[in-house]
């Protein structure tokens, strides 16, 4: 800010060829297609020592988003869920979460690189998963619906 | 970072670690309790006149800012985090005091239920962008409301403790209280060109505080906080501290969002505004990969001549800007933005006062000065 420079500068054709630039930018992305998630069953499962035995699906969603750090009775949990791009992972995000797997995703960025929290642990397989709810008392996860879960409880989801 | 800021941090990373359980750890234990994670955004800007935010008529591709994040936990409860900030801004006067790559946090946290305490250098909760405004993936605009924010508040040297409140009935509250001190770093126009005054924001307290409502992804949020400009600039208030605040409206839905924040800092005299700037945003998704956005931002600055000159309410910026992004995946995203820009705020001095010559020696103020510029810019993250 001072008195002694003078230049104003009339839009040109700068924003022409933005806008020209915006419409292609549409037109080849507007079409992309939206992967429908894919359903499939799967199973809630706990510790055996942890006394709960169900549990609505908001308070899960609280869980593995998160948002609460205890199950209701105050048990601290620790959510844990299989690897990335799993069906399994897609149906929990869609009828537990709400949220389609890319708006988990975003969900996660902002937490983390808001300094809040990091995702829960994931594991490689149902197995994996099932042998870390058995070994740790506040574990809760969750393996698909064909999946053994031996050493866990698998608890109803409201 | 001054030294003073480093012991300080320093020692109260050591009192936290002291306080944190120690534990005898093994390789396996660290690789899980470590983790990483980064962002980039790097973009190529062009203005079609005056520079402004580091874009010039030439075009520019020193144009990026990068974090990386390290977090150790030493309990489920207990963490060590730090996140590194490597930022080119162009060919604005910012980019010559900010280190090549600097430590924005480093933080112990610790959580006990419901209950979040941080100590360090911390992110500070402030309006919805604050803490990830680097963050290329989050955002539809290369930066947002830039005004609003600033070069200051971003983190804090000191403490913040947070909780989470379920009102019931779908309400809930998020409460954040926090006490340091911060960094300031504000353009100001000179006889020698737009230059960088530094400065820091002592004996800092404040909170931020969020309304979650019923309805999902609406919420509305106040940031308060005071504090002492050290060295002291300005016309100070009798007691010497200045105050800020911040209110915000987020809405972000399934199909569209749309979001405005105001922000007020006042000092200079009781009851006065020194600076206010808010900007409104809105955005449709068009589909699960593409975003529209459109963004207005407005700046207002009092300036104080002194008498016999009446001060003057300058509109020193406005800037309306529209967006296309499209993300392949949350973790990538490719953006191309057009903004068109009128005030008095630019990388170089422009025309600002016309001073008065007789009675009653009010202030003339120029003609706005204009430009458009955009920016392409391709955003990552892990």
């Amino acid at each position: 800010m001072s008195q002694f420079n003078t230049t104003n500068v009339a839009p040109a054709g700068l924003f022409r060829w933005l806008s020209m630039a915006l419409l292609v930018a549409v037109g080849l992305f507007g079409m992309a297609a939206v992967h429908p998630a894919e359903a499939q069953e799967f199973k809630v499962i706990v510790n055996n020592a942890n006394p709960v035995t169900e549990l609505s699906s908001d308070a899960v969603a609280r869980l593995f988003l998160k948002e609460s750090a205890t199950f209701p009775g105050g048990v601290p949990a620790t959510p844990v869920e299989p690897a990335k791009g799993s069906a399994t992972r897609t149906a929990f995000a869609k009828t537990v979460l709400g949220r389609t797997v890319q708006s988990l995703d975003t969900y996660w960025q902002e937490e983390i690189f808001s300094g809040r929290d990091v995702p829960p642990a994931s594991k490689s397989t149902d197995d994996e998963v099932v042998a870390f709810v058995r070994n740790n008392p506040g574990a809760i996860g969750y393996v698909s619906g064909a999946a053994s879960t031996p050493g866990v409880k698998v608890i109803t989801v409201n | 970072m001054r030294h003073t800021q480093v012991r300080r941090i320093t020692q109260l990373m050591l009192v936290a670690a002291a306080l944190a359980a120690p534990a005898v750890v093994r390789a396996q234990d660290f690789t899980d309790r470590f983790s990483f994670h980064g962002s980039l955004v790097w973009g190529y800007g062009k203005s079609d006149g005056l520079p402004v935010f580091g874009v010039n008529k030439d075009g520019t591709t020193d144009y990026r800012a990068l974090a990386l994040q390290f977090r150790y936990a030493v309990t489920p409860n207990d963490e060590f985090v730090t996140q590194l900030l490597s930022r080119a801004l162009g060919t604005s006067p910012l980019d010559s005091v900010e280190p090549s790559m600097f430590p924005v946090w480093a933080y112990y946290q610790h959580k006990s239920g419901d209950w979040t305490f941080k100590v360090g250098r911390d992110p500070l909760p402030r309006g919805i962008f604050n803490e990830v405004r680097f963050i290329g993936t989050l955002l539809p605009f290369y930066r947002v409301g830039a005004d609003v924010y600033g070069e200051t508040l971003e983190a804090i040297d000191g403490i913040v403790v947070s909780r989470d409140w379920d009102l019931g009935r779908g309400w809930g509250a998020e409460t954040h209280f926090f006490a340091g001190g911060t960094d300031l770093n504000v353009l100001l126009p000179s006889n020698n060109g737009v230059g960088v005054v530094s400065a820091r924001l002592e004996d800092l307290l404040g909170t931020q505080l969020w309304l979650n409502t019923p309805i999902q992804g609406l919420r509305a949020g106040a940031f308060v906080t005071g504090y002492q400009p050290v060295p002291a600039y300005g016309t100070s208030n009798p007691d010497g501290r200045q105050y800020t605040t911040l209110y915000s409206l987020d809405g972000n839905f399934t199909h569209f969002f749309t979001r405005a924040e105001f922000t007020e800092f006042s000092g200079q005299k009781p009851g006065k505004s020194d600076y206010t700037s808010w900007y409104g945003m809105a955005g449709i998704k068009v589909n699960d990969k593409v975003t529209l956005a459109g963004q207005y931002m407005e700046t207002r600055r009092y300036i104080d001549f002194g008498a016999p000159v009446p001060p003057v309410y300058l509109k020193e910026n406005r800037d309306m800007a529209g967006s296309v992004a499209f993300a392949p995946s949350a973790n990538l995203a490719f953006k191309l933005e057009a903004h068109h820009v009128s005030g008095y705020s630019f990388d170089t001095n422009v025309p600002t006062f016309i001073p008065p010559t007789a009675p009653p020696f009010n202030m003339g103020i120029a003609p706005a000065s204009k430009a458009n510029y955009m920016i392409a810019s391709v955003a990552i993250s892990f």
